[in-house]
């Protein structure tokens, strides 16, 4: 039997790369990196199509470029917020001036001077947005909150109107639409709006608070406070929808339970104020920039890699990373690159990089595991996928990939046979029968062998390699 | 003449010349809004500027300078204006040492620096002010909220002032001021003081922080929150601290502008305090002096979303002509500023966004603030001092400004209310950074003006030019029995359909003082038919058939009695 596993540094090795989300912006969505190998490959055709990796120019040129950058991070971060600040604006118009046709970078710059607090630029970048795509939403959306800033409630609500032109259901958006009639005093369509809203979002708790408010001024106080209640159980610690109810309870001569309601808004609002003092205690001011401004670097470096430049991804995900020593994002996009490109060894660095900021994910941990049993380092790899079980026993990863290990290895044989079957217990996936038909395999239990790779087969019947090993197997018997 | 023993003050009517060339330019001119307020503040003569007595540090108490008074000092009928100034705070140069400012109103839109004569040039730093005849001599005396110690000045009856404050234990040790309130809490014939305190504040617990890298002042919260000081008149000339007593010393808050109300309309008078960056207290008065804290419960605790805010100033006055007192307070930049609606059973409603009470206030940081019938059509309008408290507050954020406009709401009857700043008049216009406003008519031609302390800056005085002609009548009372200007006092003014009540407030808006004498815009009505006065202590006057356009002086127990 030849299963090719996720580790060790042969030559059949198959990558193990993370898909990058496509959504720009948007966040990589760590358990996605598990599906690898298919994934990781048709990125790195994707990249060679786009001659960015087996060009020799560019290569060389990337790699002085990539050499200088280098020897930048860390020793040149900016050491005041100005400086942060106008980095923030260069590498984003930088994006823009190469990709002058591409609506993401212009979104991206007007977030970027919306957060800088110059709302002017920003709503120029989102009307050129608008001129070179008319349904790009976002710059509808951004420019309705500008408005409410200014309190140009009419403008807001119009801006929010365009959005849902474009994308009729977007959640989120009728309540903002309320916000701003409300603004204006327009009671009745303001509540068709939120009505609207929980159709398309009954989810948002907040919708079902404006109700409560708007039916308590009418003084239609059952409705009212019905509302509450809906809003209540979606989302029990929002101190305010109490505060409704104790209200409309009052009107409604209900005076315990007003009573009651009122203290619990007291009990919630003073935690409230309690967070608020912890996080206003805790603001770093410059700390807080650099986060943004690696979180911009970490979104540029995306939309690079998505254009197909990798080495300009991974010199801003490396800044990134200098910038916001917690910054996950970036770090993932990292080890994706550097598995691709088989820089384990750097791979394997940034990974327990992002073990000592999430201690408690039981994947960094796996991934750690594989990584050092690629790169031959297998005890290493054995603890490490151990605290990933240790930590997300409920999760299949861990204990196929520990299985794997002692089978690649020829140790802990009947172990090996236990965790693969935990791990097909908890995800029955067609990579965890294989591992379990090897398991039990090895284990000279052909029988039990035969039985996994027969799952196998019947969850890909159309494989022609799992039947051919299927068929080996049963001829063994 | 009425029958009543009041007096009659006649008043200079427009020169006959002004009028005609008014009515002359209206073709050639802007289409002229219902209320027109223009800026007289160069003719004036006041040449008083403001400092909050910094230097770069941003002491959170810079922010928060000052409030001013509108009283006649001197009783010649004119209403004068004392200016509250910072003093330098630690570190800060100065050549010549800021100091408060009195100006005599000499009539005809001039005003005289007074201030050395008078003796009230208090070179501490100027937070708050409230003004009353606390010693019921028939003058009315200044109390200063400082930062630092508080200063008592006793109004001499001849155009000078004696500082008393020692005399009567009034420095309240050295707090961060803030608002200051007299009023009658126990109904025994003299005033007592409610003293609003900010936050708990020394130089070396000062906190400097960064936003984005710009210097910013830090929130409040950065402090801890204080109780405020309640004093009992003892009726010698000395006060006792009551506030543990009287049950006001066991909430602190980050106290700002202050109002004493009959809220309950139960006969005696309750306080309001406005509090930054939490809720706002409503101290029920049981009659006795005895307060009970009830701002949730009354729903006037928070905003009609259950937000805190950062409430800055607030007055109150019956914008809907329902007999009951409603509150307008002003708030930061991203909030709206609220109007309760008092809905009568001691409950509040926030109506703002029913009505547009809160029109164009969310971009700006507002403080002073003032119920005022600018249009004489009996309906009270809405005036609102903005102006940021960051003098960077353009680099934070380029929709906010530290100098603004100031924002006018006009009560179109209904209960609603329209911003009209745009359309009235070019005192409108002006851009600066507004604190304290006080509202008052300054010129005896029977409409309310408005005078503006800003922030760093010469003040604003606003003449009322509003093209409508409707009558009014003006009330300034003479207590006997209960304290000389009648503090706490109703005052229920029936004309025809029209039916108005007010009563007479030492203190408030944003840590000011203004409005002792009563006004009443009264529409078209040619007449009053009734005047009730509800003093404090019980007694009632009730006047009948009075000529309007006039300021009459009652004095108490000279009407029937009801």
């Amino acid at each position: 039997m030849n299963i090719h596993y996720k580790f060790g540094n042969s030559e059949n090795q198959e990558t193990d790369l993370p898909p990058v989300d496509s959504r720009f912006p948007g966040r990589l969505n760590v358990w996605f990196l598990l599906v690898g190998a298919i994934v990781g490959a048709g990125i790195i055709i994707f990249l060679v199509t786009q001659n960015w990796w087996n060009s020799d120019e560019n290569l060389k040129s990337e790699m002085q470029r990539l050499q200088e950058w280098e020897s930048q991070v860390g020793s040149a971060l900016p050491r005041t917020i100005e400086a942060l600040k106008q980095e923030e604006i260069e590498v984003t118009k930088q994006l823009t001036d190469n990709f002058p046709n591409h609506v993401e970078p212009i979104a991206l710059l007007g977030t970027v001077y919306n957060n800088q607090g110059k709302t002017q630029e920003a709503e120029k970048c989102w009307q050129r947005c608008l001129s070179l795509d008319p349904d790009y939403a976002n710059a509808y959306d951004n420019m309705g909150w500008i408005a409410m800033r200014r309190a140009d409630y009419e403008k807001a609500v119009a801006m929010w109107r365009k959005v849902l032109q474009i994308k009729p259901r977007k959640p989120g958006v009728y309540q903002l639409i309320a916000n701003g009639l409300l603004c204006l005093g327009r009671s009745s369509e303001a509540i068709a709006a939120l009505k609207k809203e929980i159709e398309i979002n009954p989810k948002l708790y907040r919708s079902y608070f404006f109700l409560g408010q708007e039916y308590s001024h009418l003084k239609e106080y059952e409705k009212a406070k019905q509302y509450y209640e809906a809003a209540m159980k979606i989302e029990p610690r929002f101190a305010n929808t109490y505060f409704g109810l104790a209200t409309v309870c009052a009107r409604l001569g209900q005076k315990d339970e007003s009573r009651q309601y009122r203290e619990k808004f007291k009990e919630l609002k003073a935690q409230q104020y309690e967070r608020e003092k912890n996080s206003s205690e805790a603001f770093d001011d410059m700390a807080s920039m650099s986060e943004k401004v690696s979180m911009t670097n970490t979104e540029i470096g995306r939309f690079y890699l998505e254009q197909g430049n990798s080495l300009r991804a991974e010199q801003l995900w490396q800044r990134a990373a200098a910038l916001d020593p917690k910054n996950t994002d970036c770090r993932r996009g990292l080890t994706a690159l550097y598995e691709t490109a088989n820089r384990l060894g750097e791979a394997l660095e940034i990974y327990e990089q992002l073990r000592n900021i999430e201690p408690d994910n039981a994947m960094n941990y796996a991934f750690i595991g594989a990584l050092n049993a690629r790169l031959e380092r297998f005890d290493a790899a054995e603890e490490a996928m151990k605290k990933a079980v240790q930590l997300a026993p409920h999760r299949s990863e861990g204990n196929s990939m520990l299985a794997q290990l002692y089978l690649h290895r020829n140790k802990n044989l009947a172990e090996a046979r236990r965790l693969a079957q935990t791990a097909v217990k908890l995800d029955p996936s067609t990579w965890n029968y294989l591992v379990l038909s090897e398991a039990c395999d090895k284990n000279g239990d052909l029988a039990g062998a035969v039985s996994a790779m027969e799952a196998v087969v019947k969850k890909e019947p159309y494989n022609m390699e799992y039947k051919m090993m299927l068929r080996r197997l049963q001829e063994r018997k | 003449m009425t029958s009543m023993n009041a007096c009659e003050i006649s008043f200079r009517m427009r020169e006959a010349v002004v009028v005609l060339a008014c009515l002359y330019s209206v073709s050639a001119a802007p289409a002229r809004g219902p209320i027109e307020l223009r800026d007289m503040t160069a003719e004036t003569g006041i040449v008083f500027k403001h400092t909050d007595g910094s230097s770069g540090r941003r002491y959170i108490i810079e922010t928060i300078s000052a409030g001013l008074a509108l009283f006649d000092y001197d009783q010649d009928g004119d209403i004068d204006i004392y200016f509250l100034n910072g003093g330098p705070l630690k570190e800060t140069k100065v050549g010549v040492v800021p100091k408060n400012a009195l100006y005599r109103n000499d009539g005809r839109w001039k005003f005289t620096n007074v201030t050395e004569i008078a003796g009230v040039g208090d070179t501490g730093y100027g937070i708050g002010v409230a003004v009353a005849d606390y010693d019921n001599d028939g003058d009315q005396d200044i109390y200063l909220n400082n930062y630092g110690p508080n200063v008592m000045y006793r109004n001499n009856g001849d155009g000078t002032f004696t500082d008393i404050t020692q005399k009567t234990g009034l420095a309240n040790g050295n707090k961060v001021g803030a608002g200051a309130c007299f009023f009658d809490m126990d109904a025994d014939g003299d005033l007592d003081l409610y003293i609003a305190n900010y936050l708990e504040f020394s130089y070396d617990a000062h906190v400097s922080a960064t936003t984005r890298g710009i210097p910013v002042y830090v929130n409040p919260r950065n402090y801890p929150p204080v109780p405020d000081d309640l004093y009992r008149n003892n009726g010698n000339g000395t006060f006792t601290n009551i506030s543990a007593a009287a049950g006001v010393a066991a909430h602190a808050g980050w106290g700002m502008g202050t109002v004493c109300s009959d809220y309950d309309n139960d006969g005696d008078t309750d306080l309001f305090v406005a509090n930054d960056v939490a809720e706002n207290f409503l101290f029920q008065n049981d009659g006795t002096g005895k307060f009970e804290e009830v701002g949730l419960m009354a729903g006037i605790a928070f905003d009609l979303y259950g937000d805190s805010q950062g409430s800055m100033g607030v007055d109150c006055g019956d914008y809907d002509n329902d007999g009951l007192f409603d509150f307008y307070l002003t708030t930061y930049q991203s909030q709206l500023t609220a109007l309760y609606r008092n809905l009568g059973d001691g409950i509040f409603e926030d109506v703002k966004l029913i009505n547009g009470a809160a029109a164009g206030t969310h971009p700006q940081v507002t403080w002073g603030t003032g119920f005022v019938d600018f249009d004489n059509d009996g309906n009270r309008d809405i005036f609102i001092a903005c102006g940021h408290l960051m003098d960077n507050a353009e680099l934070l954020d380029d929709t906010a400004s530290y100098h603004a406009r100031n924002i006018l709401l006009m009560n179109t009857g209904d209960g609603k209310f329209v911003n009209i700043s745009d359309k009235a008049g070019d005192g409108m216009k002006v851009k600066l950074s507004s604190r304290g406003a006080g509202f008052d008519d300054l010129d005896n031609d029977g409409d309310i003006d408005v005078v503006i302390l800003n922030s760093r800056r010469e003040p604003t005085i606003l003449r009322n030019d509003s093209p409508s002609k409707g009558h009014w009548i003006q009330v300034r009372l003479r207590g006997t029995k209960s304290n000389r200007d009648g503090v706490g006092a109703r005052v229920k003014v029936v004309a025809g359909d029209l039916t108005l009540v007010d009563e007479v407030h030492s203190g408030r808006g944003y840590q000011s003082h203004y409005g002792t004498r009563l006004h009443f815009g009264l529409g078209n009505r040619e007449k009053v038919d009734r005047i009730e006065v509800r003093w404090i202590g019980g007694g009632v006057d009730v006047f009948k058939d009075t000529a309007v356009d006039k300021l009459l002086t009652i004095t108490e127990g000279t009407g029937p009695r009801q």
